[in-house]
């Protein structure tokens, strides 16, 4: 007879999501570590070791670098416009009024939609032969003939609006959690006390709901590094290549010539850079709480 | 001092709700408007002669316009229709393992105090920061090889990579801010550890159980990017990939494609209106009372 303790308990428990997870993520992912380090062609059939040259062609590829310069603007832009319109709308979601659950409905949709059809809402929005803003500034005067928006020098922050719309509910209910926890009397005694609004949002406000804004802030920056259904359905990179970002280029890559080895090698780089920028964020975090509890 | 600042509350929700529902809006008015009436500068705001005609016609029907002259149906609508039923059959099967897969995992993380928690927690964590890009490049090659691509079961594994991290992560913050006194009382009673979450802790994390699953066909159904490269063609591939073979379609007129698209986002528009109510309960909110 087995005893059962705490941990074979867990073991037991875990093992499906050891088996899946182990199985259908990281070795897909040593795999492709493994392909980088080779040239492959599928159609010739040719699997050629050849070490680190696909990392060294990386860094003299003009297209790639262009691309992570459209990736870092892609991605500030998105976690700024994420974080700012979570707390924004988490903040008035937090107040008493009628309606409050059909405003969270409201809220939460963009969220539920697909990356897919939010890029499609993107060129419907922005179109320049049937777009809704178009429509819009047109019969407010505002602009005499229709604005190729998507054509535009600031596609990318298009893209990234289109992606902060898709996000940010989730943060407004990270936020919101957050704000729930905050007892009534102290912001209460802040306006009594005579506090302005920043003051109290800064000295009340902010201490509770920090880690939600932080947790916030480090989903929005991963997953508009990861995404490339954003970019390959609402401008498919272009203008020419001017939102290419650096999931979308691989794509190209793996699509149009099925550069597998090329492929890989890019892809990892781009996680490389990802881990990187995570764990400085992190590094920032705790040195910042280290500060604050002297 | 308090009267107009409920006022501009209510003007600032306003602003949100249009915000929020704009393109969607915008999306429905083409969908319910003639193909003439889309082009029209300006394009419609509120459509003056709404018609279902366009749904009808992405469904295999034809229709007649108000000149009298009849439109043809879409011209792939067996392949729409093909591919919602497929999204149906990779959706069940991935729902059902994720969900098998998740509940235990999610208890443990959540309630034990297991030595490698941490290390698992940023593997989960981990797994969640991958490009699905760079998963792309591996599973083609791999799919290539085994003869997967194009196969229910190989969109079907590829399905569990998003929603396995994903949903252990959601339930796992869940547990762990589940009262423990329930399960501590069956202990005391003489329940094992096993029956203790079979027959506590399932029963009542089953609103967050049944939300997550909900959500994993959700995320199923909304996946795009590997439906549309390893399904190898029309026979297999699911609803929302082949959305963009159907845009591309030039007898699919703006008007067909917005409503294709309003049938493949409506069943999101439901399940944001169910889950509304178990959003603030089920932690997605804060996985931070796991890791910290």
């Amino acid at each position: 007879m087995v005893r059962w303790t705490d941990t074979k308990v867990a073991i037991v428990l875990l093992t499906p999501l050891f088996i899946l997870n182990f199985g259908l993520s990281i070795y897909p992912m040593a795999y492709s570590l493994y392909l980088s380090f080779h040239d492959i062609n599928l159609f010739l059939n040719k699997f050629e070791f050849v070490g680190g040259l696909q990392y060294l062609k990386l860094f003299d590829d003009k297209s790639y670098i262009e691309a992570t310069m459209v990736t870092i603007r892609f991605v500030i832009d998105s976690t700024v416009l994420v974080l700012f319109l979570s707390i924004a709308i988490a903040l008035l979601l937090n107040r008493a009024f009628t309606g409050q659950s059909i405003m969270r409905v409201i809220v939460i949709m963009p969220w539920a939609l697909s990356e897919f059809a939010a890029a499609t809402a993107g060129r419907y929005l922005f179109n320049g032969s049937y777009g809704f803003v178009n429509a819009i500034l047109y019969r407010l005067g505002l602009i005499e003939k229709y604005i190729d928006f998507l054509g535009s020098p600031y596609v990318v922050e298009l893209l990234a609006f289109m992606y902060a719309w898709h996000l940010a509910p989730l943060g407004v209910f990270f936020i919101l959690a957050g704000l729930q926890t905050i007892p009534e009397d102290l912001n209460k005694q802040a306006k009594i006390d005579g506090a302005s609004f920043f003051t109290r949002f800064r000295v009340v406000t902010l201490p509770f709901i920090r880690y939600a804004v932080i947790m916030t802030g480090i989903i929005a920056t991963i997953e508009s590094a990861r995404t490339a259904d954003m970019i390959i359905v609402m401008t498919g990179g272009g203008p020419g290549t001017s939102s290419q970002t650096i999931t979308f280029y691989i794509y190209k890559v793996f699509f149009r010539g099925l550069d597998l080895g090329y492929g890989a090698a890019g892809s990892w780089l781009l996680m490389v850079g990802l881990i990187i920028a995570i764990t400085s964020y992190f590094i920032v975090i705790s040195k910042r709480r280290r500060v604050m509890q002297y | 001092m308090a009267k107009p600042s409920k006022y501009l509350v209510y003007l600032a929700l306003i602003l949100v709700a249009f915000y929020s529902l704009g393109p969607v809006y915008y999306i429905f008015i083409v969908s319910i408007s003639w193909p003439k009436d889309v082009i029209k500068i300006p394009s419609p705001l509120i459509p003056n002669d709404p018609t279902i005609a366009n749904y009808m016609r992405i469904f295999g029907y034809g229709a007649i316009d108000p000149m009298g002259n009849p439109l043809r149906p879409a011209g792939q609508y067996r392949e729409l229709i093909r591919g919602m039923i497929n999204s149906a059959i990779i959706g069940v099967p991935v729902t059902i393992i994720t969900t098998a897969v998740v509940v235990p995992a999610g208890y443990v993380l959540g309630r034990y105090r297991v030595k490698a928690k941490n290390a698992l927690i940023a593997i989960l964590f981990g797994s969640r920061t991958i490009p699905p890009v760079s998963l792309l490049v591996p599973f083609y090659a791999f799919y290539v090889m085994t003869g997967l691509r194009g196969t229910y079961i190989g969109l079907i594994l590829v399905h569990l990579t998003i929603t396995i991290p994903l949903m252990t992560w959601i339930l796992m913050g869940y547990f762990a801010t589940l009262p423990t006194d329930l399960e501590k009382s069956a202990r005391i009673d003489g329940c094992g550890r096993f029956s203790t979450f079979t027959k506590v802790a399932i029963p009542l994390a089953k609103p967050a159980i049944a939300s997550t699953a909900i959500l994993t066909f959700l995320y199923s159904w909304n996946e795009f990017l590997y439906g549309m490269l390893l399904s190898g063609g029309a026979e297999v591939q699911p609803f929302t990939p082949f959305l963009t073979t159907f845009f591309q379609n030039i007898t699919v007129e703006t008007s067909m494609a917005a409503a294709a698209m309003m049938t493949n986002i409506t069943p999101a528009i439901l399940v944001a209106a169910v889950l509304q109510r178990y959003i603030t309960s089920i932690k997605i909110i804060d996985p931070g009372t796991v890791v910290i």
